[in-house]
Formats: C-alpha cells, structure tokens, sequence
C-alpha cells in the first residue's frame, strides 16, 4: 500500500540554472564593511590567535619533489608531525654534509628548520634542528650534548628524534655516474617531552630513540616502542666496514618493468 | 578557554544573517525579537599530550593505567566510532589517546595487544579509514598482522557477556576476553547512554537499547553487566567547535566580527556554488576538514568518566537562552551532516535538525510543546549506493507506504535485518548496517512528534511530504504557514551554525 501524498507534492524539476551571484553580493559586502554594526551587548572580540602554528606535514612539496629528481628519498613516521604545536627542535643524526640540506628539503617551508642562533630562533617561534657529534669509530650515531634537553626545557617544546640513514658520504656518491638513485631515509620519530625529568635523561632517551631510528627502520614503531622500553642504555651497535655501510646504501632497487611486452 | 555562546536578540538594525542549506550560504533577514543563538567559539587547539598524560596517570576513580597493566596482561583497546563530530577533524585525537596507551602498555612489556573499533551499527573500518584516524605508527605496526578488526553485530564469533531477563548479552568476544579494557573515545555532544555496549554488542542487544521499544531499564541493566563482566579503563576527550580551514572560517565566525576577507570569502563560495552546483559544492563543502580545541581528557573507570565528560562539554558549550520560543529555525548544513556529501540526504538532513539541534538541550526543549521546527535543506533525494543502500531503500520503499515507527518495526524492520544484500555490505563493503536508518528514523520521528508542523525552506516538496513534513519556498513563507499554529507573533529561536549549542533554556 502506498501513502497518498498531497497533489502538490511534487519533487522539483529541471536542472538549475547558472547563476551570477557575485556582483549583487560584491556591492552587499562592500557596504557591510563600510557600515560597521555591532550587537550593543556583544562580547568582547576573542584575542589574535598565538602565532605558533599547527604542522601539517605535506610530503608533496616541491623543494622534495626536487629532491627526488636526484635521490631516491623515503619519509618515515612523517605523520608524526601533524598536529604538533610549533615551534620543535628536531634532533638528528649527522651522517654526512648534506644531511642539514636532505633534512631541510624534506620538509614543507613552514616547518624547515634552521642550525643557527638556535635560542633566538626558537624565541622566534621557527623550528632549530640540533644534529649529534661527530660519530666515534665502529659507531653510526654519535653523541647528543644536554642543548637539544636544554632548549627543549627551556621553551617547553618537543624534541622530534630524526634518523637519516643514507646520507654517508652522500656528497662523494652523488659525483659519481649512477644509473639508480642513491636511496636516503628520513625517519621521524615521536615527540619527546622534557618536563618532569632531568637534562641528562631526557638526552639519554633521546639518543636511544635516535639510534633506534638508524637502526631499525625496517621495524614496526610498536615493535621499535617495546624493544626500546626494555633497554637504558644506548644500543652498542657492532663496528660496520664503511664500505659496507655504502655498499647497503648503495644496493640496487629491484628492476620495475612498466610495460609487459618488453 | 574560549569565548563561550551569545544569545543575539535581533532588531530593527540587525543586519542579514547567514543561513545554511545543503551546500548553499545565505543572508537571510532575521525577523525583530528572533534569538539567535550562537554557540561557543571555536579556537585552534593546542598540545594535549599534558591532558593525556595527567588522564592516564591521575584516573577518575581506580588506578594509574600503567598500575592496571602486566606483561602477560591480555590488552584490547576499543576505539568508539559513535556520533563523530562532522565537519572531520584535521586531527584525529583519538590517534593521540591510542599512542599514549600505547607507549604506556610498551613501557610495562605488554605482549597481547589487539585494537577492536566499537562501530556498532555503523560501517565498519577499511584499512584507509584506520590509517586516517589512527595514524601511520599504530596502522604499518598492527594492519599487517590483523591486530585491528572492526566490530561485525552480526558475527558469529560473539560471545555470551550475561542473561538479562531471558536476554542473551552477546559481546565481541576478544574483548569479553580480556584482562583489561581500554576504552578510547571522544565527547562532541551532550548525549546520555553507553558507546561501549552499542559499539561491541549483538543486534538484538542493540535493537533493545536503541529501537522502537526503547528499554532504559533494560539500559541500566546490559550497563551494570559490562562493568560486572569487563575490566575497563576509559580515556575520553572532549573537543570544542570546529575550526573551519581559511575558505570557510567566516561560516564559524560571528557576522559583525566578519573582516572584509571574510565578506569576499563569502561571495566567492556563493558564486562558485552557483556557477558549478556539483562541481563546486563538491569542493567546498564536500569534505572540509575543521580543527577541534580539546578542552580536557578525562581517564578512569568507564561510568564516571561518561558522566564527567558530558559536565565537561556543558561548561563549555552552555547558552544560557530565556525562555522556550515557539518556533525554532536551524540551518542544516550538508558537511555537518553526511561525511563526503556536501549537501547530505534527506533522512540524515531531518535527523541532523531534529535530534542533533533541537534535541541538544538541558532538559527543557528550545520550544514549547506543539510549536514549529522550520529547517533550511534543499532536501534532495539523494543517497551514496554503497554506504546508504539500505537508507535508499527505506526512503523509497518503506516511508512510502508508512512514517509509522510500530509498523515500520514490526513490518519492515524484521527483513531489513534479515537481508542478505545488505549484511554483505555491511561486512565486506563498509556500508551500515540496514538497522541504523531505522532508528534514525525511531529517533527523527519521536522528536518531531515535539513539532506541530516541521517545515523545510527550499526543500523538495514531495520529499518533505513523504517525511510527513512541509516545505515552504522562502523563510517568510515558512513563518507564515507556521502562522496557524503559533499565530502571528511567535516567539522566534534561531540556531547559529555550524557548531553545536547547547540550550540551557531557562
């Protein structure tokens, strides 16, 4: 059985028309903008929003577009900074002399970070990226100083563990004629927090994470979190052949085939 | 903090006001003495990692999480997906609540970890919606293993929780299971009832809790039993407004406040809607996503934080408005109503306006008994294929024969249930569950029965018939029919959007 609708209630017919609706619009705002109006009992207008920011890390700008012309450029845990409050400091490994420039071009403008006048630019409300010393031999991470914990403390922001892994020598290799891509890995790791514990800790925790990073790319993050629990102290890693090191670096991507019939 | 809600009682002066329909924006004449209700503001949100933290280590009632929990300890985090703040977050905070239980189960050396979503009787996830929602870490670390599931009511894998008079309480089974429960959820309206049984539970269960013959007793009973049955340990946020992106943050701002950007934003969305109805909507008001400032986390045992939380969103979304008005306006915008859709269909549209709007409120309703709901949608008879199959066919099959909520349960619902087509939309093709529209309707229709007449401006005329509602052309021709019932001077209150208000209406 099938309800009686009134007569009229027809649905509506025919396409809509296009419309131009701009110009009446366009003479109606110019003239509300003129002539201000005010509800006489109308709060306060709120206060200008802070000027830090929320991330929004996209990974198709265009300074990493060019980035991938010449490299074969892989972004880990990126999402780990969407929605961070700005500023950071982003804590990295250094592996290479390009490592600030791989690091700087994998992020969007808004987030690039900078490796000087660090207290007066985090002051500034601009990310800093601090990088460890230079690694002892054997070693792939080298050593963090207490300034990352400092600063961190000191502006009450994140510390963001970076690994770069593929950035060794990455200057001499790119000299050379290749016929692939030689592969880098930006890894982020997730936010560290100083408050409510010491310099020293805080540094400690972070130099793990940035070792794990390194490492154990090739892991899961839930992985990585529970093996990281369960070790104090930095991971000794075994002394690796700096040819080695470029030889891994170096390994060929399995052969695409785009087309069948060839 | 941010500014909370004003009541603007228009006059002579007053300019035009923005409404909402469908896709389209409008200034619209408010007439002299209407309240215009305007929620709380909505603010960029912050850092909540000291919300969370505090949550976790400083619980409502019970102990600290990481006290809770042992390496051999059989952990399930359970995700609600209940009533999602539409427009969609930018932000999923829930993703922060699962990592921060995460990184806690880690520290302890928790092996038997699983993430179940409590979807209920809404679709379930896909990998996509996973990784969207809880982010990267916690989708490449457990999608690979099948360590996230989506709730299926009508599995077979459900396990008896408990009987209540007769009635087996049939549960997921791996969090029946478990040593312990996390419940990770967020609080966007004023709502009474338990996601955590509606989530994880049966569809007789859920008929019960949620279906024609609603059962509060019986409500308060499956309560008592989960908190009997389950070690549980809720995390909740609660967000505020939505923060509109840069295109369409006048839509949240107060018209006075609008600066010239504002004005010219405001004209161009119109122009681009009206020149490329499908195309434009599509792309401003398709899929915009908003920021939500969380205002506090709260964790601990699962009652005392649903009944917390719900405190916590009415400090910061109270309008105080004086006096019940005999007409209600809303505006129904169609990013507020289906996800994906920029102008919504018509069964989410009268949902949207008469229990999301109107039925958020402190116990006195916005008008009085017998008064008029005039609501701005265009109505269009419109329904995706895969998500709203079985709302398509309820619109067309079963509301044209009867809006009768006892016949439409005892002829209609029993096969809807039973269909197979629908079922295996529900379970392969992450569509609703066919039960859903029908207490859609349970709950759209128990709410208009407040209503004389529920009057739809710009709305399709036949659609606004089978609902067994009326449509008017213009704003004035709405006040006018509505003239018979309220007479000629009613007491008018307008619901600002796109936010959600709550009325405290004294």
């Amino acid at each position: 059985m099938t309800r009686d609708l009134a007569s009229w209630a027809q649905p509506k017919s025919g396409k809509s028309k296009l419309k131009l609706t701009w110009p009446k619009d366009l003479v109606a705002a110019l003239r509300s903008s003129l002539r201000r109006w005010r509800p006489a009992d109308a709060p306060a207008p709120a206060p200008s929003r802070p000027l830090s920011f929320r991330a929004n890390l996209s990974t198709q700008h265009l300074a990493l577009r060019l980035l991938g012309l010449r490299l074969d450029v892989e972004l880990v845990g990126a999402d780990t900074l969407t929605g961070m409050s700005q500023p950071v400091i982003f804590a990295a490994n250094e592996q290479g002399a390009l490592d600030y420039q791989v690091l700087r071009a994998a992020l969007p403008g808004r987030l690039r970070p900078l490796n000087i006048r660090l207290s007066r630019t985090l002051s500034k409300g601009r990310n800093v990226v601090v990088f460890t010393d230079e690694p002892a031999s054997g070693r792939l991470v080298g050593e963090f100083s207490t300034v990352p914990a400092d600063l961190a403390n000191q502006y009450n922001v994140a510390i963001i563990p970076v690994g770069l892994a593929g950035t060794f020598k990455l200057k001499d290799v790119l000299k050379l004629s290749l016929r692939t891509k030689p592969k880098v890995s930006v890894r982020f790791g997730a936010p560290i927090y100083v408050r409510g514990r010491t310099l020293t800790e805080a540094t400690e925790e972070l130099q793990v994470r940035v070792e794990h990073l390194v490492h154990e790319g090739d892991l899961s993050w839930w992985t990585v979190e529970r093996r990281r629990q369960g070790v104090a102290a930095p991971v000794a890693v075994e002394p690796t052949a700096r040819w080695r090191r470029l030889w891994e670096q170096a390994a060929p991507k399995p052969e695409r085939r785009s087309n069948i019939w060839r | 903090m941010s500014r909370p809600g004003f009541v603007l009682e228009a006059d002579a002066s007053t300019p035009p006001l923005m409404t909402m329909s469908g896709s389209q924006l409008k200034l619209e004449r408010i007439g002299v003495g209407t309240k215009v209700v305007y929620p709380a503001d909505a603010v960029a949100s912050t850092g909540s990692v000291g919300l969370i933290e505090s949550a976790l280590n400083a619980p409502i009632g019970g102990d600290a999480l990481a006290s809770r929990l042992q390496a051999d300890t059989t952990l399930t985090i359970v995700v609600e997906d209940c009533d999602w703040p539409l427009p969609r977050p930018e932000f999923d905070i829930r993703r922060a609540l699962v990592e921060s239980v995460l990184e806690t189960a880690a520290r302890v050396g928790v092996d038997d970890v699983q993430i179940v979503i409590a979807n209920g009787l809404k679709q379930r996830w896909s990998a996509t919606q996973v990784t969207t929602v809880l982010g990267d870490r916690v989708a490449s670390s457990f999608l690979p293993d099948g360590l996230v599931t989506s709730h299926d009511v009508t599995g077979d894998d459900l396990v008896t929780l408990g009987e209540i008079d007769g009635h087996a309480v049939r549960f997921n089974k791996r969090v029946a299971e478990s040593d312990l429960v996390v419940v990770v959820g967020v609080r966007a309206d004023y709502t009474t009832g338990c996601p955590l049984v509606t989530g994880l539970s049966d569809v007789s269960t859920i008929n019960r809790l949620r279906g024609v013959h609603r059962d509060e007793a019986f409500a308060d009973q499956v309560g008592e039993l989960t908190k009997s049955a389950l070690s549980v340990f809720s995390l909740v946020a609660v967000l505020g407004q939505p923060l509109l992106g840069r295109n369409l943050r006048f839509v949240g701002k107060r018209e006075w406040e609008w600066s010239l950007a504002d004005r010219l934003a405001l004209v161009t969305a119109r122009q681009v809607v009206a020149a490329l109805p499908r195309q434009g909507a599509r792309f401003l008001h398709g899929n915009p996503l908003a920021d939500y400032a969380v205002v506090d986390v709260l964790g601990g045992d699962h009652g005392e934080v649903l009944k917390h939380s719900r405190q916590v969103w009415q400090a910061a979304n109270a309008v105080e408005v004086n006096g019940q008005a005999d007409v209600l306006v809303a505006s129904v915008w169609g990013a507020s109503v289906d996800e994906g859709d920029p102008i919504g269909s018509p069964l989410s549209a009268a949902h949207h306006a008469l229990v999301r709007q109107a039925g958020t409120h402190m116990g006195k309703p916005y008008t009085r008994e017998g008064g008029v709901l005039i609501a701005f949608h265009p109505l269009v008879h419109r329904f995706a294929n895969r998500r709203h199959s079985a709302a398509a066919d309820f619109y067309a099959k079963v509301l044209s024969e009867t809006i009768d909520t006892a016949e439409i349960a005892e002829r209609h619902e029993p096969a809807a249930i039973a269909d197979e087509w629908y079922l295996d939309l529900y379970r392969k093709q992450f569509a609703h569950h066919p039960l859903r529209v029908f207490h859609e309707w349970y709950a759209t229709a128990d709410a208009a029965r407040h209503f004389s007449n529920v009057i739809w401006v710009g709305g399709d005329r036949r659609t606004a018939a089978v609902l067994g509602h009326r449509a008017a052309t213009t704003f004035a021709d709405a006040l006018e029919i509505a003239s018979n019932a309220v007479g000629q001077a009613p007491e008018i209150t307008y619901l600002r959007g796109p936010g959600l208000a709550l009325g405290d209406v004294r």
